[in-house]
Order: structure tokens, then sequence, then C-alpha cells
């Protein structure tokens, strides 16, 4: 009895002494590797990704907006046959056979194997219930409007970066700020009841509403595109602007479809680059209305003042000449203007002398930034009058010779629109914050670069040239258009001189001229015929004959 | 008659023996006389009585909570599930939301809305506009400033929603 008692006390505490060795290897000796791997088993950590800010138009429609896709992942670790999920998955996903194939066999415990996949697939993936595939949301970006606006707009990478236009400008605004949960979870993937251990909400990106108009943006690419099309050109820019505001209406960048186009695609589409503010060019003509009001605001001239005007004129070694010969005779300023003479405005340049002309091209904007901050926003490129040339003077007087971007040429017209004073141009609107509050953007800078009197001459000067004179096609039925034409010859690229038969047209000017309320500038690469009065400004005319529609815009009153 | 007094015997008590060892351990385990017990004052009865019942209160009362917190837990459990499935039920409808409002833009878009009316309605873009031009009197004043096609009330509504929107996978 004794002897069996014994035993027993002593397998008792036999098995009491393992026990309490095995609860001591657990809880001590391994217990920091036991926890991470029991974590590592539960506790899941996941990333909220924050949902990227949507860009919306002017009225609050929108532009481009973020939405959450499936992407399709595997865990080769547990993938034991490679070759036959490949095979099942590869014409679900769409994704070739060998690559999957590659991919499901690596040493990795993650691979994307699709990525931002539509509900469709993801959910004949789900069906397939293949062990170790398994789908995880993404935000995509998505376009509505198509490509409408798409070179302003910009790009984002895969990973919702943003690459290009606005979308990079703004990126670190509009990326918002992912969050985190970490949870418990059963293996079923449902939370475990009171495991919850952290959860740090995302905060979605701000929103962008943008000064553009997504009607009007949509009729002037279709304007702009028409008109490449028929004058063969290579490319064009076109941007509409309100001139008290400086508010970019509509921005469009079209080019010809390269030789590299996939099949099917428009002979017209987006510019990879907003060129509008990336791109300079010389501008030719339409820079003779800065040399005019220039000579008007320092005294120099009067919109009557007759200046002899010969057809050619030897400048330094070079022999400028008019575009088309005419006897030596007494143009005034007006008629220089409407004429689109090149000698008249050389005269005027050489009245001003290269300092002043220097600085009322500054004035107006040339040779820096506009200040949208724009990415890759060029700033022009404009001599120092000290390196100028012996025909510098002359060839800058009438347009040649400088380089500026289409938005500083529009805010030059901008500034006699509205009464002599500068307006930054501006794309943003307002900003919508993550709690939903709408932040209406700093009004553009200004200054004063003419007095209202030279405004209002220069305008008139503009009128007679759209009525009269080299861009009458620019003329709008109802109102009266002040505007001006250039035909500009393209440099060679990387060397000195210019490109045979290559020329850059324009028209640049606003409406309604009595009480301007648009201004806005046309540019073609290239066109067939070459003149800015042919090609830019019909445009011109079909664009704000539309913006003065939708935007209400009465024409002025006049005596019967 | 002589009287013979006997003295009357004395109850005395008896040397008490000194117990053996074995005896002394016998007695010891003699813990409780089941006459004793029975001879228990009414008194004693009744402490024994409420300490058995207080016993029975609290082992019922110590079940009573065992069963309350596992109902909770269960509770917990249950709420949690729910949980789950509202907050999957309402990332769903925010999908749903989203999907919709990327639907409706779709439909907006003024190239799809000119395509359709070209393509499928058959307009066609007018030959000319006429312009009625106003004199400068009175009748020429609009009345009403000029009403820009900003439709404020969509970024409002924007404005409503976008914090509402919930931020949970």
């Amino acid at each position: 009895m004794r002897l069996r008692l014994g035993a027993m006390v002593m397998a008792l505490a036999m098995g009491f002494g393992l026990l309490t060795l095995r609860v001591g290897q657990v809880q001590v000796l391994s217990a920091d590797r036991l926890e991470a791997l029991g974590e590592d088993q539960r506790v899941r950590t996941l990333e909220l990704p924050a949902e990227r800010g949507s860009i919306f138009d002017r009225n609050g429609r929108e532009l481009a907006l973020s939405l959450r896709q499936q992407t399709v992942w595997a865990n080769p670790r547990v993938i034991s046959d490679p070759f036959g999920m490949a095979k099942t998955l590869a014409p679900v996903i769409g994704v070739d056979e060998d690559k999957l194939v590659e991919r499901l066999s690596r040493d990795a415990a993650f691979v994307y194997l699709a990525r931002k996949v539509d509900d469709r697939v993801a959910e004949q993936v789900k069906n397939l219930k293949l062990p170790g595939i398994d789908l995880l949301p993404e935000p995509e970006r998505f376009l509505p409007a198509g490509t409408l606006a798409s070179s302003v707009i910009g790009q984002v990478g895969i990973d919702n970066e943003g690459l290009s236009g606005l979308e990079s400008q703004f990126n670190s605004r509009l990326a918002g700020e992912p969050g985190t949960l970490v949870s418990e979870r059963d293996p079923r993937g449902r939370p475990i009841p009171g495991g919850e251990r952290a959860f740090r909400p995302s905060e979605a990106g701000t929103d962008l509403v943008l000064t553009l108009d997504r009607s009007l943006q949509h009729q002037t690419e279709k304007a702009l595109a028409s008109q490449i099309l028929s004058s063969n050109a290579d490319g064009g820019t076109a941007i509409v602007m309100e001139v008290g505001t400086g508010e970019v209406l509509a921005l469009a960048n079209l080019a010809r479809a390269g030789a590299d186009a996939p099949d099917g695609a428009p002979p017209v589409g987006p510019a990879r680059a907003n060129r509008a503010v990336t791109t300079v060019h010389e501008p030719g003509s339409v820079n003779k209305m800065i040399t005019v009001a220039a000579a008007l605001e320092e005294g120099l001239v009067s919109p009557s003042t007759e200046l002899l005007v010969p057809d050619r004129l030897l400048v330094a070694d070079h022999v400028f000449s008019d575009h088309d010969p005419h006897p030596t005779t007494n143009w005034s300023v007006t008629e220089i203007m409407a004429q689109s003479s090149n000698i008249g405005a050389i005269k005027l340049g050489q009245q001003l002398g290269k300092e002043r002309l220097d600085s009322y091209l500054r004035q107006f904007g040339f040779g820096a930034p506009t200040g949208l901050d724009f990415p890759g926003e060029s700033a022009g490129l404009l001599l120092e009058p000290d390196n100028y040339s012996g025909t510098s003077l002359a060839t800058i007087s009438l347009g040649q010779g400088i380089a500026v971007t289409a938005m500083q040429m529009l805010t030059a017209y901008n500034t006699v629109a509205n009464g002599g004073e500068y307006v930054a141009p501006k794309l943003v609107r307002a900003t919508v914050e993550p709690d939903g509050a709408i932040n209406p953007t700093p009004d553009s800078a200004r200054r004063r670069v003419v007095s209202p009197r030279v405004a209002e001459q220069v305008s008139a000067m503009l009128v007679e040239v759209v009525q009269r004179g080299t861009g009458e096609l620019a003329a709008v039925e109802g109102y009266t258009v002040a505007g001006k034409t250039g035909t500009a010859r393209k440099p060679r690229d990387g060397a000195r001189g210019y490109e045979a038969g290559a020329y850059v047209a324009s028209f640049a000017g606003f409406v309604p001229a009595e009480s301007p309320g648009l201004t806005a500038i046309v540019l073609l690469d290239e066109p067939k015929p070459i003149y800015g009065g042919v090609v830019a400004a019909p445009v011109f005319a079909e664009v704000v004959r539309y913006a003065l529609r939708l935007f209400r815009i009465p024409p002025p009153a006049t005596a019967t | 008659m002589a009287v013979v007094a006997f003295p009357l015997p004395v109850r005395t008590p008896a040397p008490r023996r000194q117990p053996t060892a074995p005896e002394r351990n016998r007695e010891a385990v003699k813990l409780v006389r089941p006459a004793r017990t029975r001879a228990l004052p009414r008194a004693g009865r009744a402490t024994s009585t409420v300490r058995r019942r207080a016993a029975w209160g609290l082992v019922s009362l110590i079940a009573a909570v065992a069963l309350a917190v596992s109902a909770c837990q269960v509770l917990i459990a249950q709420s949690q599930f729910e949980l789950a499935r509202l907050q999957s039920d309402a990332a769903t409808a925010e999908d749903r939301y989203d999907r919709l409002r990327l639907q409706v833009a779709e439909l907006e878009s003024p190239g799809r809305i000119m395509a359709t009316a070209q393509e499928r309605l058959g307009m066609v873009p007018p030959p000319g506009v006429t312009y009625l031009t106003p004199v400068p009197s009175e009748s020429a004043t609009p009345t009403v400033a000029p009403a820009r096609p900003s439709d404020e009330a969509v970024a409002d509504d924007w404005s409503r929603i976008k914090p509402i929107l919930a931020t949970r996978p």
C-alpha cells in the first residue's frame, strides 16, 4: 500500500516537475520567440491607404478621382504547384503564364501578380479560391472625362505618386496620410473579439478645385484639334483667361499623333507636357504690342504719331523687311500695329532703346516664371541689354530673339485688357481639406505696368488689327475683339539661325474690347498656311464665341 | 440501637490513566463525536445553517457572476462580429458611392454628351448664332448679375460628404 502510494506521489511529483520545466521553457526560455510566433499568426498590421484627393473643375465636376481597386497577390511559400496555378490564373488576370510561373516560384512571402484589376476579374479570382492567392485593395486614379486637360492634371504612378502636372506639383497635399490598423484576426481573417490593438485612421488628401471650366476646356480642345488637323500642324496650344482674376478657364495642349501611336488612336491627342508653360517659342509679331505700349507709356509717341516707314531697313549687318512690299510711307502707330509692320516696330524699338525695351518686357512678365509653380515651368529667355548684338534691339522689337511661353504672352495681353495692371495667372481656385473645409486660394499677385490710358490706347489699336488688319478672322459677331496676330520663325535645334519654312502661328487678344472679360491665346506649331491671322485667329474666334455664351458675357450696349 | 453509618460511596473521578502512545494517537483522530453533535444547542445549529446558506449563496453568486461574465463575453463577441459586418457594409457602400460618383462624372463628361448627341440623337451644331445687340437703355441693363455656370452646390455637397467617408479598410 505504502509502496503504491509512494510511487503515485513520485509519479505526480515527476509529472508536476516536467510540467514546471515545460512551463519554464515556454514562459521564460522561449517566451519571446513563441510570443512573436503567435503574434505573427494572429496579429495583422494593415496599412490603410489614404484616399488621394480629387481634382475638380471650377464648378465642382470631377476631373480626376481615385477608386479602390483590387490587386491580386500571392504568397509563393505556400504554393506547391506554380505551373498549375499559373495555368489557372493566367487567362483570368491577363498576365503571361511564364511570367506568372516566375513570380510564383520566387522565394518570397509576397509578390504582385496583377495590380488594380477591375471588379469582374477580382470576383473571378476570389471564386477560384486558390491557396496562397489573395486580393489587396489599392486606390487607382481615374479621369472621368478621358484625356480632357490631361496635360495640366498630369499623371500618377502605379503607387499613386504624382509624376507630372498638378498631380506632381500638389502631390504632398493630394496624397493624404496613410493610416494603420493593428488587429488580431482568426484564421479566416475575421477580427477576434476584443483583440484590436491599435487603429490610426488614414487622412484623406486635399482636393483641388481648379479654375478650369470643363465645358470650355472641351470646346477649346475640340476647336484646336480640328485646326491642327486641317492646317496639318504638329501641335498647338490654346489658353483662355478671366481678365480681372487671372484665372485660367481653359488650357489645351495638343499634338499630332506620332508614328509610335497605337492603332486606333485619334490623329490629334493630348501633348505629353503642359507646353503652355513649359515650352518657349519666339513670339513674333504678337510681341509688337509690348513695343508699342512701352513707346506710348514713355510718351515717345501717341497712337496718331506718324513715322516714315520703308518696307526694308538695314540694321547692323541685316536687312529687315515688312511682309508685303510697300512704298516708303507715313504710317501712324495705329497703322503700324494694324499692318503688323516690322519696320515700324523696329523704329519704335530704336526710339525706346534697349534698356527701356528690356524693362517693359520684364514688367509684362517675360524672363520670369508666372508664379504658377507648375512643374517644369520655363521662365523664358531674355537677353540682358548688355549682351544685345547689333540687331537684337530690332529683332526683339518685332518679337524675334526672345523666347516666351504661351502663358507669359497671354498674361501680357491680359495686362492691357485689365487696364494696364498685370495679374498673375492662376490654376487652382480652392482646396477642400480632409474635414471638408473649402479654402479659396489667395488672389493673384498684381502690379501696374502701364497706365489705364495707355492700355486703352493699345486696346483701340488692337481692335483695328481685328477690324481691318491682319486679324480679321478673329472677329466675333456682336462683339468687339481686340488682338494681334503673330507668325514667328522657329529657331534651329542646337544651331544658330532659323529653320527653313518652320513657323509658329499665333493670335492673342481679348473680348469684349470695351469691357474685357476674357483673354485668350492660340498657338499652332508649324501649320500650313503659316500665318497666325489665317490659322490661329479662327480658333480664337470659335473658342471665345463659346466662352462668351458660357459665361454669359453680354456684348456692350451700343447706341442705335 | 446503634446506627451504623455507612459512608455513601463518593464518586470520585478515577485517576486518569495515561494513555499509551498509540492510544493517544487514536484519541487525536476522533475529531467529532456524533453524540456530541446531536447534543449541540439550538443556537449552534442555527449558526451552522446560516453559514451553510452563506456558503451556498457565495457559490451561487460566484456562479452568477461567472455566468454574467460569460454572457457579456458572448455579447461582446457578437457585437464585435456585428461591428465587423457593419464596417464591411460601410466599406462596400463607400465603394459603391465612389463608383457611382465616377459613373456620374463619366456620363456628364462633355465629350460623351457631344458624342451621344451627334451619333445617337442626330443633333448637329447650329450653322450660326444670332446675336441681339442691346441698346443703352434701361431695358438693356441686366437686372440680375450675370450668372456663372458655377454650381456651388456641388462643392458644398462634397465638402459635407468628404469628412464622413470612413478611413477604415
